[in-house]
Parts: structure tokens; C-alpha cells; sequence
């Protein structure tokens, strides 16, 4: 929907295990272990947990269309597990670092569960190898009744093109609150699907996309909240800067289905498009099948703010700098607050 | 020394003649109101003044302290001293006031930073004489101020960025009456051989609490009427009408 993508980029063909390391921040590690929590690398299915377990299997089945999704599931599996329990609020941001070594194409997955009643901020930061290579990552996770999850997912390449397939589900139980930012800092080409399900009651989703596009870059990203139960409550906000000969295209759906009464959902996607070589657009689509619902969407694509520009030269800053500031002001809104504040 | 001289300044906007011959010298040291009636060009002047992209010059020149400015771009004008209060003044929500203001300050110190803790006691002092709450710092720049904290923030930068010509344009317009004061109050602590200010008004309360050495008034594009802080008082009581004469008068010539 919105995305037009070439398979071929992306398809699966050869993909073998790989090396790759996590590590965290030692004091949240600490915090999460001390607390009855766990981060686990798996090699197969058997070692997952066995909610780890289930969730990838009703994963897969709700997902039977998606083509992308069963070929992962034809790949060996690998990744990291990672487990709140129930009624723990960690103080610290766990910083999860994923680094990919080896030039080998990878599929990865991980699995997260954030247990009823419980809180945490999670960074995770996907490294990719000096080389180019290509990236399959799927995420699936579930923010239990209660909880809240502030996540901020960062794709991190070096010089080289890379290729990453991007899939992220989390399902967001009774009054859940997720918080989740997605910034695909690699250059190259990234198709990036994330999907938020408020499967029950109350729960709440902000999903915030930040992105520089630069050189060739191709970058497709969709971002889809469904809401699926009564008073649950859902903003999208994309933001894409666009340099050199850079592609962007941003597709938001805002999915609500009968019976979520109640429900609020907004979208505001817009792109700035710095160079006239850069080219994008944004598609935001609102699918409502309930009366009783707010909705609404805005989206843009278009170079600064003259009017800001001038008023910021006419204080005597120059051109470059005023500038600077107006790409800032555009990405604000997306960006993590504590990078914000200082 | 900041003397400004427009000489027949004529403007568009698009393809509209705005401006049909503009004359005007403020010598060093002196404060000018501007007034007439809506939609007679004010603010267009103001804005080319500045240097505003929207407005072209068709013919004339614009000298400050003897020099045409006409080919300098906006903010090279500004660097050369010149200030303009805007009658809407943008949001910029992803820069702070105190930062927006010390980049300024930068900018015009040949982009050798000016050192931030005297700059920070200057800018709280100012903050204090005009009355704006110590948060306004850390805000975005003008981000969910109300109309009379923008104009009053305006007035804020006139007085950190200290240009030796100012053009006010409409700083009265939204204030209420103590609002109205403080803004006269900052107005008047500039005012020195160094400094010199066209004031674009309305009313005659601003020029209560700022006294203007001349009052010029604009009417289709030209200024047709100069004279003392009189004018503006008879103005009051006339209007424009007695003076749509003066405007026909122009257009023959
Ligand atoms: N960018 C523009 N493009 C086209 N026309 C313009 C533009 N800016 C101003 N005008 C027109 O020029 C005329 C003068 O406008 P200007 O804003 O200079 O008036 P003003 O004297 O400042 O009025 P006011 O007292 O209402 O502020 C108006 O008819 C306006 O519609
Ligand atoms: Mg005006």
C-alpha cells in the first residue's frame, strides 16, 4: 500500500547464519537480571520461552499474506529474547547494542515481552558489518495490560549501501502505553513495515519515524496501528529530510475496526526535500470501520519554510545556518525528547 | 551613524505595482512613525527595507549610512545593522529564545562566539526591564506565545542584538495598555545618536509614550504628508479623507 518496492532487493535467497554479538548497558543489564528479567540469545525455536514461543507462532499465522514474514520463517532462527516480568519499573534505559559482523546476508529475530504492570525504556541499536550486506530483522513483542514500553529502534550503518528489510509487530494489551521511534540511520535501501495492534482496551500507541535520506538512498516505510478494541488511542508522526538524489516514501495507515469505539487516531507525515534531485511522497490512510471514532491525517511534502527562513536571516544568521535550523525544527517533533532538552 | 535614505522607491509584488515612489531620510538619532491607511503599503515598505524576497524592486535605491543596500541579501543587511519587528513574527519551535538570540549575536560578531555567560546575565536583565517571564529563554522561539508576547519578544531582540536601525512595524498592534507601555519603555531605552527607527503604527497611544521627531503618512503607495508629532494628533481627529486629495495630486505628476 503506498510502497512501491522491487522484491528483488529484499528477497531472502541465500541467507546463512552469520556472526553477530549484542551487548547492554551493564547497570540496566544488572537492574533487568536483578529484577527476574533476561536477555537470551536463541539458535532455534526450541530455545525460546514458551510465551516467547507462542507469540512467534500466532505471529506467523495472523500473518499468512505476508510474504516477507513466512520466507523469514523458512530461514533458520536466530536472534535474542528479551523478558520483563510483571510489576517492574526499570530505572535505567537498557541500550542494547546488535552488531553484525560478518558480511553475510542475515535474517535475525528478536522476541520482547514486557509483562503486566511493568515499565521500561529500550534502546536498541542495529550496527551493520563495514561492507555492504542485507539485513532481514524481524521484531515481535507484546506490551502486556498495564505496562509501558518507550522504545527507540536505531539502524546504524557505516560507508557502504546496505540492504535491510525491517518488520516490527507489537501488540499492545488492556491501558498498554508504547512509545516507539524508528530511526534507519544506514544508508542504501530499507523497506521498513511496523505494525502496532491495540488488541485490547485502552491501550495507546505514538509511533514516530525520524529519517535523513541521502546519495541513492531508497527508503519505504510503512507504519500501520490497528485499533481493535474500544477507547484505545493511536498518533503516527513521520518526518523525512531529503538530500542529493534521495528516495523516501512514507505510507501511515491508521486502521480502525468495528467495535473499537472510542477510539482516536491521528497521522502527520511530512518530507522536506532539500535538493531538487530528492523525490518522495507520503501516504497517509485512515480505514475506519466504526462511527463512532476521531481521525485525521495531514501530510506534506515541500522544501523550508520561507517565511521562517526569512524571519531567521533577518536576525543576520547566514543562510547555511538558518537553514540548519529550520531541518532541526522540521525533525523536532520526532526526535527523543532527551535529545531535545539538554 | 545610521542614517537611512530611500529615493523614488518604486516596488511590486508579483506583477502589482505596491510602492510608486517612495522618498525618505531618517538621519542618525531620530524616530519616524509611519502611518496610513490598510493596504497602502507599510508594511511592504518595511519589508523591502529589509530585504524580503517576496518585493521587487523596480526602480530607486535604499542607502544606509550612504551605502545602496539594494543588492545585499536579507541577512547581510541585517548584519550591517538593520532590525525589523515583524507584524507577524514566526514560530520556530526547534530553537529556543536564548539560543535563536546568542546565534544571532554570533552571526553578527563575524561568527566569533560571543561568550555565553555575560550573554546569558544580559539577556535575564533585559527579560526583567520588559517584563517577560524568566521560562521565555528556554521556549521555542515565539513557539505558543501570544500576540502580545511575540511583539514583545520582538522588542526583546531589538534590545540584545542592538541594531543602529530599527523598523518597528505595528509593535502597538495586540498589546494591552501595561503591554503597550513596556514595549514603549524598551523603545525609548534604545533611542541615542546611535540609533535610529521608522515606527509603523496606527494609533496615536504609541506615539504618547515614544515621541517621534517626524510623522510621515503613506496613502496609495507614496508618502504624501510629513510633518511633527502633530500630524499624527490632527490625524486623529480627521482621518485620512482630507488627505485622499494629496494622493490624487501625487498620481498626476
Ligand atoms: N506578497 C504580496 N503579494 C501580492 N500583494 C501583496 C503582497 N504583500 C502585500 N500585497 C498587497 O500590497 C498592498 C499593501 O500591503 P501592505 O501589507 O504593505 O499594507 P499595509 O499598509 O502594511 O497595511 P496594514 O495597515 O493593513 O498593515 C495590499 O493591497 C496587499 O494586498
Ligand atoms: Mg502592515
Amino acid at each position: 500500500m503506498g510502497i512501491k518496492y522491487d522484491p528483488q532487493n529484499f528477497s531472502y535467497a541465500s541467507m546463512t547464519t552469520t556472526k553477530w554479538s549484542w551487548k547492554a548497558n551493564p547497570l540496566a543489564l544488572q537492574e533487568l537480571q536483578a529484577a527476574g528479567g533476561r536477555i537470551q540469545v536463541f539458535g532455534s525455536t526450541q530455545q525460546l520461552s514458551v510465551a516467547g514461543k507462542r507469540l512467534l507462532e500466532s505471529e506467523l499465522q495472523a500473518n499468512v499474506d505476508n510474504q516477507f514474514m513466512l520466507e523469514h520463517a523458512q530461514q533458520s532462527w536466530q536472534g535474542l529474547e528479551l523478558i520483563l516480568p510483571a510489576r517492574v519499573t526499570l530505572k535505567n534505559k537498557l541500550h542494547l547494542e546488535i552488531t553484525f559482523e560478518a558480511a553475510q546476508p542475515s535474517a535475525f529475530t528478536m522476541l520482547l515481552n514486557v509483562g503486566a504492570g511493568s515499565q521500561m525504556q529500550l534502546e536498541r541499536e542495529i550496527h551493520y558489518p563495514p561492507v555492504s550486506t542485507r539485513l532481514n530483522l524481524l521484531t515481535c513483542g507484546k506490551v502486556e495490560a498495564d505496562s509501558r514500553l518507550n522504545l527507540v529502534d536505531r539502524l546504524q550503518g557505516g560507508q557502504s549501501p546496505q540492504q535491510s528489510l525491517w518488520m516490527a509487530n507489537l501488540h499492545c494489551q488492556k491501558d498498554a502505553q508504547l512509545d516507539w521511534s524508528f530511526y534507519p540511520e544506514v544508508k542504501g535501501k530499507v523497506l521498513g513495515k511496523c505494525i502496532t495492534v491495540l488488541e485490547e482496551q485502552g491501550s495507546s500507541a505514538v509511533f514516530k519515524v525520524g529519517q535523513f535520506g541521502r546519495r541513492d538512498d531508497w527508503i519505504g516505510i510503512q507504519g500501520l496501528i490497528d485499533h481493535r478494541a474500544p477507547k484505545t488511542f493511536s498518533r503516527i508522526k513521520m518526518r523525512g529530510v531529503l538530500y542529493e538524489k534521495a528516495q523516501v516514501y512514507f505510507t501511515s495507515i491508521g486502521k480502525i475496526n468495528k467495535g473499537a469505539h472510542g477510539a482516536n487516531a491521528a497521522q502527520e507525515s511530512r518530507l522536506m526535500t532539500i535538493e531538487p534531485h530528492a523525490k518522495g511522497s507520503v501516504n497517509p490512510l485512515l480505514i475506519i470501520d466504526e462511527n463512532d471514532v476521531q481521525a485525521g491525517h495531514a501530510a506534506s511534502v515541500g522544501q523550508y519554510d520561507e517565511e521562517a527562513l526569512y524571519y531567521l536571516l533577518s536576525r543576520g544568521l547566514v543562510e547555511a545556518d538558518a537553514k540548519q535550523i529550520l531541518i532541526n525544527n522540521f525533525m523536532e517533533p520526532v526526535l527523543p525528547k532527551e535529545t531535545v532538552e539538554k | 551613524m545610521s542614517t537611512l535614505l530611500i529615493k523614488d522607491l518604486k516596488v511590486v509584488a508579483g506583477e502589482e505595482p505596491i510602492l510608486n515612489g517612495v522618498n525618505l531620510e531618517i538621519k542618525a538619532g531620530e524616530v519616524h512613525a509611519l502611518m496610513g491607511p490598510n493596504g497602502t503599503g507599510k508594511s511592504t515598505l518595511s519589508e523591502t527595507i529589509m530585504g524580503n524576497p517576496l518585493y521587487q524592486i523596480v526602480e530607486g535605491q535604499i542607502f544606509l549610512d550612504g551605502q545602496d543596500i539594494t543588492t545585499m541579501s536579507v541577512d547581510e543587511r541585517a548584519r550591517a545593522g538593520m532590525f525589523l519587528a515583524m507584524q507577524y513574527p514566526t514560530e520556530v519551535v526547534g530553537i529556543s529564545n536564548a539560543d535563536f538570540i546568542h546565534a544571532a549575536l554570533n552571526a553578527r560578531n563575524g561568527n566569533q562566539p560571543v561568550a555565553i555567560l555575560p550573554f546569558l546575565n544580559e539577556l535575564k536583565q533585559q527579560m526583567d526591564f520588559l517584563e517577560i517571564d524568566e521560562d521565555y529563554a528556554d521556549r521555542g522561539l515565539n513557539a505558543d506565545f501570544s500576540g502580545g508576547e511575540k511583539k514583545r519578544n520582538e522588542i526583546l531582540q531589538m534590545m540584545m542584538l542592538k541594531p543602529s536601525f530599527a523598523i518597528l512595524d505595528e509593535i502597538d498592534s495586540g498589546l494591552d495598555i501595561d503591554a503597550l507601555q513596556i514595549v514603549a519603555k524598551g523603545i525609548n531605552a534604545m533611542r541615542s545618536d546611535e540609533f535610529s527607527c521608522l515606527m509603523v503604527t496606527h494609533y496615536q497611544r504609541l506615539l504618547n509614550y515614544v515621541v517621534p521627531d517626524v510623522v510621515h503618512i503613506m496613502m496609495g503607495g507614496k508618502i504624501v504628508k510629513t510633518g511633527g508629532p502633530e500630524l499624527a494628533q490632527e490625524l486623529e481627529k480627521t482621518g485620512y479623507a482630507d488627505l485622499s486629495g494629496a494622493v490624487e495630486g501625487s498620481d498626476n505628476d
